[in-house]
């Protein structure tokens, strides 16, 4: 008998928790939701042992397809496969509409952000963000202050990390402008998906996601320079032993064009080159992968082998342009993050239509007492980092861990920002022959060039540990994929 | 296309040639061991030689040629290497192409967990061997026949030659006798066949059966078998003439030069040229023009001064 809630009698589902946490696949009373039906119905007639087999062929298919990413500090160049849950996580076209118009609403404000910013400064002359705020960034890049960007395009790619709360609502809890990364584990989570739920994926007539890769070209095409009609486009990778090596190979695959290191580029007179086997070839645009820091020895850090000595003479001359722009990370600031609503009222006239989360600044007297009595509860993050370092949850932390921080914080206010520890939504998953629910976020990808495209959905991050709130691959993390159910 | 994945695909094309080689040679000699096991030790020496292991350090067991990463001449140093290489072109090889060479490489590391393997290899050294027919047959059905490929193939070919000169300057003391003894000599040359994967063809092209001298000539100058240096110098020939055809640099003339000399010394020249001088000799001159060629790869195509192509 086909059951439609989450019931004690289903083994497989019988440490299954509810918690407070939104969940995705039951309502709190345990019906289950009517777009995650299709799903509960065919997990109850397949076998545990069917399931189990299924996700380990797409872990060997993963495996030899050098599916892998490089953890730092463990041996150097050990390879791991990105772990890749085989239950969807679905999202409902009408949910969809919703984000995808908040995202464009939102990283259209950020590029005029940035545009302003490097240029006239208004939004600082009149107060809506402090002007030390920006200063004192690390981020902030001097260097392009006056610099004609293509179509004023800073942001190319985006990968915004977006929660759901216990209400049911989206929320932003990241904007990474700099270099994100992920989108290929996106792509072969579908790949994935084709072979182990064919069925169940043509029932559920959801929005295709293939096309990212030529949306990408195309968006990178139209930022070419003048005067440059048939554009070589090249994506600059820091090499093999980066750990999204694999995704900067996949890319280049997809697009037709060449993964170049910084060591195959030259500049001379402000124009770069590509050393071919057939001589020297004009590069046009450059999708970069590589970090600001890296990326020119002679303006930015000068022992960085990885980038290209020159490059910045050349795109401030406009020979070249660089997806993303320089110095973009000083709009995904996690205390810059804080004024973004207003950052979107101020260049829009509009409020935002998907919320920040509430965020408590260190360099604020109030805040900080508010935060420091309460460590515990809340969540701290250092401004400039990613990935999950530098981060305190105060919920699964030591007292030492927590005297650490508040040193650090009374230390360097403007380093620091806290947020209430948030229960990232649950979905169910598929872990030792069991369906579990584990806390998940999302990063749909956004493109911005001639025009602005998402390709629906985006990368579903699974905190894998129980109870854990860290969605990072490099802390345990693992992904799903994601499903916009069409109208 | 880059230089840097031109390097890459020639140096990941070299290594596998050399690990087909390696492994073939440890199947054909562990397959006469085991049917005249007093002499192997005596083998093992000219087994090693033949793929640049030096022989004055304790004979190494199987283990060290097959599964030891820090013997630069052991099977898993050359997958690892040839994986290393196309892991940095990864997204210029077909995707079958990197999917087949990635599992060859997570199966002999995991073979080496396995001590069943050492004590028989043979069912290992077949595999492998398969997995890089199977690798070249994907190399021509996946890939685009352009510069890519033409890397590819002028590794290949020029590592092979260099492999095959190698092995017959070991045998070369041999080729002189002409006198057969039928209980020892016979297997001694079945297996230098076998290990150019040459007994087959030979006999069929040859119908006097087993005669060194007429061995020696098969595998220097025969114009149809892949495995003969002949063959292997017309293919880099026309690799090289594809890679610098298109282009109008000056500088291509020496490389096209350097190949067709190479040329002519296999197809214009017969046994009596290789014997006046010796054996040795000869294919010592063979090796030498393929390092000048390999140079010249470099040197034109990869490692090229940049005010040579850049207008003023």
């Amino acid at each position: 008998m086909l059951r439609t809630t989450l019931d004690p009698s289903l083994q497989l589902f019988k440490d299954y928790g509810l918690g407070v946490a939104y969940d995705e696949m039951f309502g709190a009373d345990g019906e289950v939701r009517p777009h995650y039906r299709a799903l509960f119905e065919l997990l109850q007639n397949l076998p545990a042992d069917e399931i189990s087999r299924r996700q380990t062929e797409a872990d060997l298919s993963f495996l030899h397809q050098g599916i892998t990413f490089t953890v730092y500090g463990s041996e150097e160049g050990t390879e791991k496969i990105f772990p890749h849950d085989l239950l969807p996580r679905i999202i409902t076209a009408k949910e969809w509409a919703k984000v995808s118009l908040g995202l464009e609403q939102r990283i259209t404000a950020l590029n005029m952000f940035l545009a302003d910013i490097y240029g006239e400064g208004r939004i600082l002359d009149e107060g809506v963000v402090p002007r030390e705020l920006i200063y004192s960034c690390p981020q902030f890049r001097r260097q392009m202050r006056g610099v004609q960007v293509a179509r004023r395009a800073y942001v190319t790619v985006t990968g915004t990390d977006l929660i759901r709360t216990p209400d049911g609502e989206f929320a932003v809890l990241e904007d990474n402008l700099r270099v994100p990364s992920g989108v290929s584990y996106m792509l072969n989570s579908r790949t994935a998906m084709k072979r182990a739920f064919p069925q169940l994926l043509q029932q559920s007539h959801i929005e295709p996601i293939d096309h990212y890769a030529q949306a990408l070209l195309a968006t990178l095409r139209s930022l070419a320079p003048e005067g440059r009609p048939e554009p070589t486009v090249v994506l600059l990778t820091p090499g093999i032993y980066n750990s999204a090596y694999f995704e900067h190979a996949y890319l280049a695959r997809q697009m037709g064009i060449e993964l170049v290191e910084g060591r195959d580029l030259i500049v001379h007179d402000n124009v770069v080159y590509m050393r071919t086997t057939r001589g020297m070839k004009r590069v046009d645009v450059i999708y970069r992968r590589v970090d600001d820091d890296f990326i020119d020895p002679i303006v930015f850090r000068p022992d960085s082998s990885l980038g290209v000595s020159g490059l910045m003479n050349a795109y401030r001359a406009g020979n070249v342009t660089l997806g993303n722009a320089i110095g973009t990370g000083v709009a995904d600031d996690k205390a810059v993050y804080a004024y973004v609503p207003q950052i979107i009222k101020h260049y829009l006239g509009e409020d935002p239509i998907i919320n920040n989360v509430e965020t408590f600044l260190m360099t604020d007297d109030i805040h900080r007492q508010h935060v420091l009595s309460q460590l515990d509860k809340m969540v701290v993050k250092a401004v400039g980092e990613s990935g999950g370092y530098g981060m305190l949850i105060g919920p699964h932390s030591t007292a030492t861990e927590r005297e650490e921080f508040r040193r650090r914080i009374e230390a360097n206010p403007r380093n620091y920002i806290a947020q209430n520890t948030l229960q990232l939504s649950t979905a169910p998953c598929f872990i030792d022959s069991q369906v579990e629910s584990r806390h998940i976020d999302l990063r749909p990808y956004i493109l911005y060039g001639e025009k602005v495209t998402i390709v629906p959905g985006g990368l579903t991050r699974v905190a894998l540990r129980k109870g854990s709130l860290v969605v990072n691959s490099s802390q345990g993390g693992g992904c799903k994929d994601t499903w916009v159910l069409r109208q | 296309m880059l230089s840097r994945v031109a390097d890459s695909l020639y140096w990941m094309s070299r290594y596998l040639e050399r690990t087909e080689h390696t492994a073939r040679l440890l199947d054909v000699h562990i397959n006469l061991m085991l049917e005249r096991g007093e002499e192997a030790d005596a083998r093992w020496p000219r087994v090693l030689r033949s793929i640049g292991v030096k022989t004055d350090a304790v004979l190494p067991k199987v283990h060290a040629l097959l599964f030891d990463q820090y013997n630069p001449a052991s099977l898993v140093s050359s997958v690892t290497l040839a994986r290393e290489n196309a892991r940095q072109v990864r997204e210029q090889i077909s995707s079958e192409m990197w999917m087949q060479l990635n599992r060859t490489f997570h199966e002999i590391r995991q073979a080496s967990q396995d001590p069943a393997n050492e004590a028989n290899p043979l069912t290992l050294l077949r595999h492998l061997r398969e997995r890089c027919h199977l690798f070249r047959g994907l190399t021509d059905s996946t890939m685009s026949h352009a510069d890519g490929w033409h890397f590819i193939q002028a590794g290949a070919a020029l590592e092979r030659s260099l492999l095959l000169a190698t092995l017959m300057q070991e045998f070369s003391g041999d080729f002189v006798e002409q006198a057969l003894s039928e209980n020892t000599d016979y297997f001694e040359w079945v297996g230098f066949l076998r290990s150019c994967v040459a007994f087959e063809a030979y006999l069929r092209s040859s119908p006097l059966g087993i005669q060194p001298k007429k061995i020696a000539e098969f595998i220097l100058f025969d114009p149809y078998f892949p495995h003969s240096m002949r063959f292997c110098a017309d293919q880099l020939a026309r690799s090289i003439d594809a890679l610098s055809g298109a282009s109008v640099l000056q500088r291509d003339a020496r490389i096209q030069r350097l190949s067709g000399r190479l040329g002519a010394q296999l197809s214009f020249a017969d046994a009596e040229d290789a014997w006046q001088n010796g054996l040795p000799e000869f294919l010592q001159v063979i090796k030498s023009n393929c390092f000048l060629l390999h140079k010249a790869i470099f040197d034109n195509f990869i490692t090229y001064q940049i005010d040579s192509v850049l207008e003023v």
